[in-house]
């Protein structure tokens, strides 16, 4: 299935672009996906999903489509669905 | 939740225009009269929360701001001028607002919000508006607005880019559901057009009004974020983590 990936604040700085469309396989989950998104992106990009084990960064806000959903949430994923990436800001 | 005070005709010549927005009228005028609400930092952001809070006639702000005024200041925190260099930032907010609203009570505090004041500075209000640039200063607010159970407008901005949300302890997520640590990639100091600073300011303004005078639908449960550089705004749903270290146990 194809999947729309769209970055927001420091990840869009980091990642130069502000989407992008993946396939994956229908078995992937959202941990998975930032898994195979860290695998390819630069250090920088890398860094803000995963920590040095691979394990998703705590602070990392993942939203699919318009709703958020943790790490550790099952949620399935279909065919055309937004995976927001974030990084928290605290500019003020 | 906020008192509600007579207002003189001074105030409803004053206010007239406002209170006929439906919903609000003078009830709720009489509701911002007697709210206080403390904003974490008067910089680019907390500038405009707390002008549009001063013109729309709120009682009391607390305004908790370290420091002195320095010329890299003056593109974004809109209660700083050139004339108050080298002076307290606190002092210049406070001339700055009464010169706006001169029946408006302030409470300048020239620190920043720390573990160690956070608690009596919550105490004095009824809301808080974050817009501290650190998330030390902001997690330290946070466990203080659950603990006192004090509505918290959470904003913040990076950049062209911003997000906000209100949240209300036991309800709706604190900041430490959504951001659980520090990220690592954030840093002290930001690319920022006092325009975008502005832009969330002003909602931030907004979602304040709407909890204390409670009409409206408040930011509650939701997370709105936007991109000044191609317009998009998303308002998206977000949840409270049960395993949370700050509000996990508040029901």
């Amino acid at each position: 299935m194809q999947l729309k990936i769209r970055y927001e604040t420091l990840l869009k700085r980091a990642a130069g672009v502000a989407r992008q469309s993946i396939d994956v396989a229908e078995t992937q989950d959202v941990r998975d996906i930032v898994g195979e998104l860290a695998s390819q992106a630069n250090n920088k990009v890398r860094s803000m999903l995963v920590d040095a084990a691979g394990n998703m960064q705590p602070s990392l806000l993942i939203f699919v489509n318009d709703c958020q959903v943790n790490a550790s949430d099952s949620c399935p994923l279909s065919d055309g669905d937004e995976i927001t990436l974030m990084s928290p800001i605290s500019g003020g | 939740m906020s008192k509600r005070i007579p207002l003189t005709d001074e105030e409803r010549a004053v206010y007239e225009w406002q209170m006929w927005v439906d919903d609000f009228g003078e009830a709720g005028q009489k509701k911002l009269k007697g709210a206080s609400v403390l904003i974490s930092r008067v910089g680019g952001l907390g500038s405009v929360v707390a002008y549009e809070l001063a013109a729309a006639g709120i009682g009391t702000l607390v305004l908790a701001h370290a420091g002195n005024v320095k010329s890299s200041d003056l593109n974004r925190q809109l209660l700083m001028t050139h004339d108050w260099l080298g002076k307290p930032r606190v002092e210049s907010a406070e001339r700055r607002l009464k010169d706006l609203n001169p029946r408006l009570n302030i409470v300048a505090v020239a620190e920043n919000v720390s573990e160690e004041n956070a608690a009596g500075l919550v105490e004095q209000v009824d809301l808080i508006v974050d817009c501290a640039p650190l998330f030390e200063e902001r997690f330290a607010m946070n466990r203080q607005a659950v603990l006192q159970r004090k509505p918290l407008v959470e904003c913040a901005m990076f950049d062209l880019e911003a997000s906000i949300t209100t949240a209300l302890p036991g309800e709706t997520p604190c900041l430490a559901c959504l951001t659980p640590e520090k990220p690592a990639a954030w840093t002290r100091e930001f690319p920022v057009f006092g325009a975008v600073s502005g832009t969330v300011g002003c909602i931030a303004a907004m979602e304040a009004i709407k909890v204390l005078a409670g009409f409206g639908e408040p930011l509650t449960g939701k997370m709105l974020t936007f991109d000044l550089r191609d317009m998009t705004f998303s308002r998206r749903s977000i949840t409270r983590n049960p395993a949370c270290r700050v509000c996990g146990n508040v029901a």
